[in-house]
């Protein structure tokens, strides 16, 4: 009688535990309609229903918390459900990239009209899933892909434009400061955050010619003590301002910064309103942050979507001229940084805009290229 | 180059050793006593994790940095205990149980944050309190010297006096001398009257106490928040200078400084623009020479005998 308990103990946890990842049924449940491309779905590819029929479902390959683009796709879902009323389903599956495919392959059987999807981590099950089902919509909010399937979407947000924008607004507090050298703080030294500083770089170079860059790697997205420690080197060997590309690990160089009384240019969200209550004093040291509007992306895209305007098998870049990424335009902003200097900010966002100013593309650039690039600043 | 040299030479650099070493001088030194009583707590990180977290939350609910203190030390020494109830009492395989207290911290940590937080990443949106620095009155006027030593966390000055106790501990208590019997060998210890069950609990909830400290220093300290494995492996390389230390307080004590420098040395090359990939591996390399060092010396004193 024990054994025959336990096993179905053992059953039902295991069933349990084989159902953790799985996205929930849409709420109608999986009827015939909803299989393959969708009953809804004109010839063209429009969505003749009511928007709250329109099934999404967001799928993380990472974790929530990170205050960067993962927190900003689940923003998207609370967007989406307020503007049209639909109800995403999302599946957050953590740092186990074997878990990605399965997830997947639960959310295509439950014939959702489109999947969306954030960052490359899941990029092998993407092409993996997209080919197996060939009808089923994919996009991915913020990711690049070389070759991209016939049913994949990808926005690209233009990380460089936001960063160039950043590197002249340290360069500005630094000339206001009478210095001649900036900081830069990646997480790793990854082509995805090497895009941020390349175009930090530059920005920086437009207001000083020969200003300095320093920078380095925390090596981790999550060690924040390591991160304090890397900006704490860098304030102390007299550098004034920090841009922080670095996920968690970057709350470590802002820390450094209130310590150390010096500045820092936060990232992906507006980090200073983030952390006005909470952490005044660190609010305090953030001049702006170059952020990336992924909710509002989204709320476009899926509406795009609906209509069948996607053009699914591209990507295409989103930039400031698109309104897609920017600068944090908030009260630290105004009372940290001289009138004058926000006006030549805003004089060379509108450069970029009108592509007077084309910022350095660096997909695709070489480990040697890029290192050249960030050894001739150094200083 | 030269500005290299300038950094690992300057006063800010030294300082920052002794900070970066704090945590593993904490978790090695549990490592060391829970060791030499034949009962490896392998569980540093986790204990140390759950510690982080309650200190941040209970320091930030009383808004006091004792009470945080105070919490964390009975967090880890009451997971330590767990572990304890479980592989003495129940026989279950230690190693086994500190695996399964790593995960659980891991994993329970984060689902605790998002409850009192709503933040699966760090608790900045509390504000929590930390423990204060202590200037040393006359050494802190001390050039130089006076920079480096004076000004650090209450908890950074802990952590040495918990190498003289560890130390201190097995070499001349009773008490201590019962730890090393049970690890050195069960039966003999059982035959003369020593529990062992008794004493490798007592070993154990004290490199609890000791993870207790290294993991309020890490959210209280260190930064002031809890994030996410905010660890980062510190109680595996702590494990690590505990081997190479050859389970004595001294020796461990010495490997974690090891491996403090070799951690400052790397950040520090990091910002002057050394290969970052290469720089990452000198703490580990350095753990290899050492390990080498060691050993060489060993065998050629072992042919002279």
């Amino acid at each position: 009688m024990k054994k025959k308990i336990l096993l179905w103990v053992t059953c039902i946890v295991l069933g349990m535990a084989a159902t953790a990842c799985a996205a929930p049924e849409p709420e109608e449940g999986a009827g015939t309609e909803n299989t393959g491309d969708g009953a809804g779905e004109g010839a063209s590819g429009k969505f003749e229903g009511d928007a709250k029929d329109y099934k999404v479902a967001l799928l993380i390959p990472g974790s929530l918390g990170d205050k960067s683009f993962f927190d900003a796709s689940y923003e998207a879902v609370g967007l989406l459900e307020k503007e049209y009323g639909m109800k995403v389903d999302y599946v957050e599956c953590g740092s186990d990239a074997s878990k990605y495919y399965p997830a997947y392959l639960d959310l295509c059987q439950s014939g959702y009209d489109l999947i969306l999807t954030v960052s490359s981590n899941g990029d092998d099950a993407l092409a993996q899933i997209a080919e197996e089902y060939p009808d089923q919509k994919f996009i991915n909010l913020d990711g690049e892909m070389d070759e991209i399937p016939a049913n994949v979407y990808m926005i690209a947000p233009k990380n460089n434009e936001m960063s160039y924008l950043a590197g002249a607004v340290a360069a500005l507090k630094a000339q206001e400061l009478g210095e001649q050298a900036i900081g830069f703080v990646g997480g790793m030294d990854i082509p995805g955050i090497n895009e941020f500083l390349v175009g930090y770089i530059q920005g920086a170079q437009q207001i000083l010619p020969d200003i300095k860059v320093q920078s380095s790697y925390v090596g981790s997205f999550t060690d924040t003590a390591k991160g304090k420690e890397n900006g704490l080197l860098m304030y102390n060997s007299g550098i004034s301002v920090i841009f922080t590309a670095a996920g968690q690990s970057g709350i470590g160089v802002l820390d450094a910064a209130v310590q150390s009384g010096k500045f820092a240019i936060g990232v992906d969200s507006d980090q200073a309103m983030a952390l006005k209550d909470s952490q005044p004093e660190m609010a305090n040291v953030i001049i702006t942050s170059a952020i990336k509007n992924i909710p509002e992306n989204a709320l476009l895209i899926v509406k795009k979507a609906m209509d069948g305007e996607v053009k699914y098998g591209t990507k295409e870049y989103y930039g400031l001229k698109e309104g897609s990424v920017g600068l944090a335009d908030n009260e630290f902003y105004q009372s940290l940084m001289t009138e004058d200097a926000r006006k030549a900010v805003d004089e060379l966002k509108e450069k970029v805009i009108s592509g007077e100013i084309e910022v350095m593309e660096t997909m695709g650039l070489s480990t040697e290229e890029l290192a050249e690039i960030r050894d001739s600043v150094r200083p | 180059m030269k500005g290299f040299i300038n950094l690992i030479f300057s006063t800010d650099f030294v300082y920052s050793i002794f900070r970066v070493m704090t945590p593993l001088l904490f978790a090695s030194m549990g490592a060391v006593i829970s060791d030499v009583a034949g009962a490896p707590n392998i569980a540093l990180e986790g204990l140390m994790l759950m510690a982080a977290f309650s200190g941040m939350y209970f320091g930030y609910l009383a808004q006091s940095a004792a009470v945080g203190l105070l919490m964390a030390l009975l967090t880890a020494v009451l997971f330590a205990g767990v572990l304890a109830f479980f592989t003495l009492y129940y026989k279950t395989n230690i190693i086994l149980g500190g695996i399964a207290l790593n995960s659980l911290a891991s994993g329970g940590t984060v689902f605790l944050l998002y409850l009192v937080a709503n933040d699966k990443g760090t608790s900045v949106s509390l504000a929590s309190k930390t423990l204060p620095n202590i200037n040393i009155p006359v050494i802190e006027n001390i050039p130089v010297l006076g920079s480096i030593i004076s000004g650090h966390n209450v908890l950074t000055y802990v952590s040495v006096l918990a190498v003289a106790f560890t130390y201190y501990l097995l070499k001349s208590t009773s008490l201590g001398a019962h730890i090393k019997a049970v690890g050195e060998k069960k039966e003999a210890a059982e035959s003369v009257g020593i529990s062992t069950v008794r004493t490798q609990a007592i070993a154990l909830l004290l490199s609890g106490v000791m993870c207790g400290f290294g993991g309020a220093f890490m959210s209280m300290g260190y930064v002031s928040w809890f994030s996410r494995d905010m660890l980062s492996s510190r109680g595996w390389i702590a494990l690590a200078a505990e081997a190479m230390g050859r389970q004595t307080a001294l020796g461990s004590a010495a490997a974690s400084m090891l491996f403090g420098v070799a951690d400052a040395v790397s950040n520090a090359a990091a910002t002057q623009g050394l290969p970052s990939d290469l720089v990452k591996t000198i703490p580990y390399v350095a753990t290899l020479v050492g390990l080498t060092v060691f050993s060489v010396r060993l065998y050629r004193r072992q042919k002279e005998v």
